[in-house]
């Protein structure tokens, strides 16, 4: 019998599996797709589509101010046959640009949660340029979201791609465009949306209640001085100012201290430090260094002869030196003085006490291009008293907010916040914040994003009438017309010592409110009643819902009278300080982590194509995995409750693979200069560790 | 023809139809093509625009440091005219202009204009701090007003770790009833 056939020789064999990997290298080498694949959600996107009104189907003519401006439809066009120009002769005030249309058949639909990128093919013959996004809110109708990028010149067609951060809540829709505020001319053609949400990785946490809650750990060492005043450095120590530290008996032996903290290693190195520091005001300056600001010049008398005294000198520290240098006096003393940084790195004072305990009324003025302060004349007086420590938060267009949070006092003026103009030197009432009176050592941040410029205050107490510190939250949103505060959540209850619980309306003042790089804030420490009764409670906020998410694990030191939390670098919060009445001072030192540090691994940023970025700019990075989002984050200066400068900037992103470019802000007043952390946050939403970039 | 071969044929055929499939696909993908600002900049003009000359542009910020840098100066530097690319160099992007919203306008709020310099001082009380100065150190703080339900203070202060305390004024809160300058020492 003749063997049969077997079905495969090995010559076939061979021919398949050749086919087999052909076919496999053939799938291999093909462009990956991208995550972002998906239908272009613009009606009309090619402007080839024209209306009754001679303008494209679904597009209209946006704009404001009184500048001259031509709309029209040019044939130079990307493709197809048309595209849009706009061009400003006599910029100024207000912008052009041409914008979807505001309704329901043309505005795109989004979900929230979901982000998407925005792209157009444009020319330009002017950096002036940005694109804008307004949404539509299902409450609140059509309103302003945020601005996204800048536009380099362009005198080929070009295309610009930018991410938009994740759609808040209650939007259904969203319209955006390309805007012109600079004389020239702006030519733009096929829009694209496609949604690039990026799906979220199924991890889970295995840190129990961490997962939820955070972890706190206190120290296994001591503060080498007391930390009544922390600046986060832009090499990531942390400079804890004490002077005196509250401590009569160190004034008298002029006994002054300064440390510099490596949460690294976990150690101190001294700082002589040249006078009585204690209560003075700081911020950081453009070039990374601090500025310093007065400080006591006397403890009250026991006779009750007069109160405290504030200091005339002014100091820069020097993180590259760890030393600190005198600069001119300022122009009044000042205990107790706010310290914010301008859009141009200068830096005002307002408030606090002169040199003879009554209420510094000056202006006072540093002007960093001549690294001085201002002679009295030399700066715009009001001469108003702002009180001690009044929280001046910078607004988008220079202003200040006075936000109404303070340090003592009672009886605050008018309706307890205001927007103060120095260049014009008024200062204008805000309504809505509940019990002004109850603001003392309340704390006021300025919400993440800054683009989104709404501020939050939460809390406070009266050191005068001594009420329990109350749980009241009030929110401003400052893009508003005529912004006024309306209520917040309020704070969740936590327990006081012997955890006993909180009741009714018992809140907390002392309390700290720390920005996080996953752009929620964290509310920590705070005390009942003056220099008494620690609240063992910490929350939670998002701005995104407005809502706490209570019953955050709680800092087991206490943390009132001067105490401080702030963010480290590497993503946790650093708290320090106690100052109860009966005189003594709490040194240990307690570090948070928060949920996200235990829901996998983190991001990294590979590359940073430069430390030093231009407002208006986009900056490259690398990453090694999709990240959700990016922001730079000031470091802290705070004392008191009180750090008006804390800032989250957000940073859209036009991305390609793992290399992202960073979109800068043009506005100064959005992210003042100087040294920023950089963070990314995964898909996971898990924050980088920062890198460090200097703005401006 | 064998039936091995009619498989392998069939077989690459499905590949490659994938494969022209795919890439056209991906070809149509408008997410794929994207122009980082820094390939951007590959083909920008010069950004310093000749004073008057085409593109002048006076709201614009000051150029970023090095714009327009070295061997550029006195050079013509009109815009481009469309589409033109010019072969250069990448240069620096401009700087724009600040771009400010007109935000919070409040309209109809009376402003509050400059006071005159004052002649006198604005007094701040020396217990601005809320301390009692009558009784114990600077460093302590006993309160000029006692938490709402306290009704023995000397328990509360026990309570919160004051020690006794050295009367060194009136005794204005009634701690030393026996006036022996020591408050809360019974």
């Amino acid at each position: 019998m003749t063997p049969s056939r077997p079905l495969l020789s090995r010559r076939n064999r061979l021919h398949i599996a050749r086919l087999l990997v052909l076919t496999l290298a053939l799938f291999l080498v093909l462009p990956e797709r991208p995550a972002s694949a998906g239908a272009n959600l613009i009606a009309n996107p090619g402007l080839e589509s024209i209306a009754g009104d001679g303008f494209p189907v679904c597009w209209e003519k946006s704009g404001w101010g009184a500048n001259g401006h031509t709309f029209e439809v040019s044939a130079d066009a990307h493709s197809g046959a048309r595209s849009m120009s706009v061009t400003l002769t006599t910029a100024g005030q207000g912008d052009r640009k041409a914008m979807m249309l505001e309704d329901t058949s043309c505005a795109p639909n989004v979900t929230p949660g979901h982000q998407y990128d925005l792209s157009a093919w444009y020319k330009s013959s002017t950096p002036n340029t940005v694109m804008t996004v307004f949404r539509h809110d299902v409450a609140q109708g059509w309103v302003y979201w945020t601005d996204l990028a800048s536009l380099p010149v362009a005198t080929g067609w070009t295309q610009q791609t930018v991410r938009t951060p994740q759609v808040p809540a209650n939007t259904d829709q969203i319209v955006w465009g390309i805007t012109i505020y600079g004389n020239g001319t702006l030519k733009t053609d096929d829009y694209t949306m496609v949604d690039a949400t990026q799906p979220t990785p199924d991890d889970s946490c295995s840190a129990g209640d961490k997962c939820v809650k955070g972890d706190w750990q206190v120290m296994p060492f001591d503060s080498a001085v007391r930390g009544i005043h922390a600046v986060v450095l832009r090499n990531g120590d942390v400079l804890l100012i004490a002077g005196s530290g509250n401590d009569p008996d160190a004034f008298a032996a002029k006994t002054f201290k300064t440390a510099i903290y490596k949460p690294g290693t976990g150690r101190f190195t001294a700082v002589p430090t040249p006078e009585d520091l204690f209560c003075a005001g700081h911020v950081q300056l453009k070039d990374g260094r601090v500025l310093v600001m007065g400080g006591n010049k006397d403890y009250p008398a026991a006779d009750g002869g007069h109160g405290y005294k504030g200091l005339k000198n002014s100091y820069i520290f020097d993180p590259a030196t760890s030393a600190y240098q005198r600069v001119n006096d300022m122009t009044a003393g000042s205990w107790y003085p706010s310290a914010t940084v301008m859009g141009n790195g200068d830096v005002i004072s307002l408030g606090g006490l002169g040199e003879d305990s009554h209420g510094t009324v000056a202006t006072q003025y540093f002007s960093d291009a001549q690294q001085r302060w201002l002679g009295l004349n030399e700066a715009n007086q009001t001469w108003n008293f702002w009180g001690l420590y009044p929280s001046m938060v910078l607004m988008q267009d220079g202003r200040l907010f006075y936000s109404g949070s303070h340090v003592f006092g009672n009886g605050t003026p008018g309706s307890g916040s205001s927007i103060y103009d120095y260049q014009a030197g008024t200062i204008a009432p805000v309504p809505g914040l509940r019990k002004k009176d109850e603001r003392d050592q309340s704390m006021s941040v300025l919400l993440p994003p800054a683009q989104d410029q709404k501020v939050l205050t939460l809390g406070g107490g009266n050191i005068e009438t001594n009420p329990d510190a109350h749980r009241l939250t009030d929110i401003i949103d400052l893009k508003q017309p005529s912004p006024a505060y309306t209520a917040g959540p309020p704070i969740p209850h936590g327990k006081l010592t012997g955890g006993v619980a909180q009741t009714g309306d018992q809140g907390k003042m002392y309390v700290s409110a720390v920005l996080l790089p996953d752009g929620k804030v964290f509310e920590t420490g705070g005390a009942l009643h003056n220099r008494a009764d620690p609240v063992f409670e910490a929350s939670m906020y998002d701005p995104a819902t407005n809502q706490f998410t209570p019953g955050m694990a709680t800092d087991p030191v206490p943390r009132g009278y001067h105490s401080s939390a702030f963010l480290l670098p590497d993503g946790r919060v650093m708290a320090v300080g106690d100052n109860p009445g009966n005189g003594t001072f709490d040194m240990r030192v307690s570090v948070y982590s928060p949920p996200y540090l235990f829901q996998g691994a983190r991001p990294q940023i590979t590359g940073l194509s430069s430390a030093n970025w231009a407002y208006g700019s986009a900056n490259t990075i690398t990453v090694d995995k999709p990240v959700l989002k990016a922001e730079l984050i000031r470091p802290a200066a705070v004392t008191h409750s009180s750090d008006p400068n804390q800032r989250f900037v957000d940073l859209p992103m036009t991305v390609n693979g793992n290399s992202i470019d960073l979109n800068l802000t043009s506005n100064p007043n959005l992210a003042p200069p100087g040294w920023y952390m950089l963070f990314v946050v995964g898909t996971n939403g898990v924050p980088s560790v920062a890198k460090w970039v200097k703005i401006g | 023809m064998s039936r091995t071969r009619l498989a392998a044929l069939a077989l690459a055929a499905v590949a490659l139809t994938a494969g022209v499939g795919w890439v056209s696909l991906t070809g149509n993908d408008p997410g794929t093509i994207r122009t980082t600002s820094v390939a951007a900049e590959g083909g920008l003009p010069d950004i310093a625009p000749t004073p008057g000359g085409p593109g002048t542009d006076p709201g614009a910020g000051p150029a970023a440091p090095g714009a327009g840098g070295p061997g550029s100066t006195g050079q013509t530097r009109e815009l481009a005219a469309a589409g033109q690319q010019a072969a250069r160099a990448p240069a620096r992007r401009a700087t724009p202009a600040p771009f400010v919203q007109p935000f919070a306008g409040q309209p109809g709020v009376t402003r509050q204009k400059p006071k005159r310099k004052p002649t006198a001082p604005v007094k701040v009380a020396p217990t601005v701090d809320g301390c009692d100065r009558s009784y114990g150190t600077i460093a302590q703080c006993v309160p000029v007003r006692f938490p709402p339900g306290v009704t023995d203070k000397c328990a509360w202060l026990r309570d919160h770790g004051f020690p006794a305390l050295k009367v060194t004024g009136p005794d204005r809160q009634g701690l030393d009833p026996d006036r022996n300058g020591s408050a809360c020492d019974e």
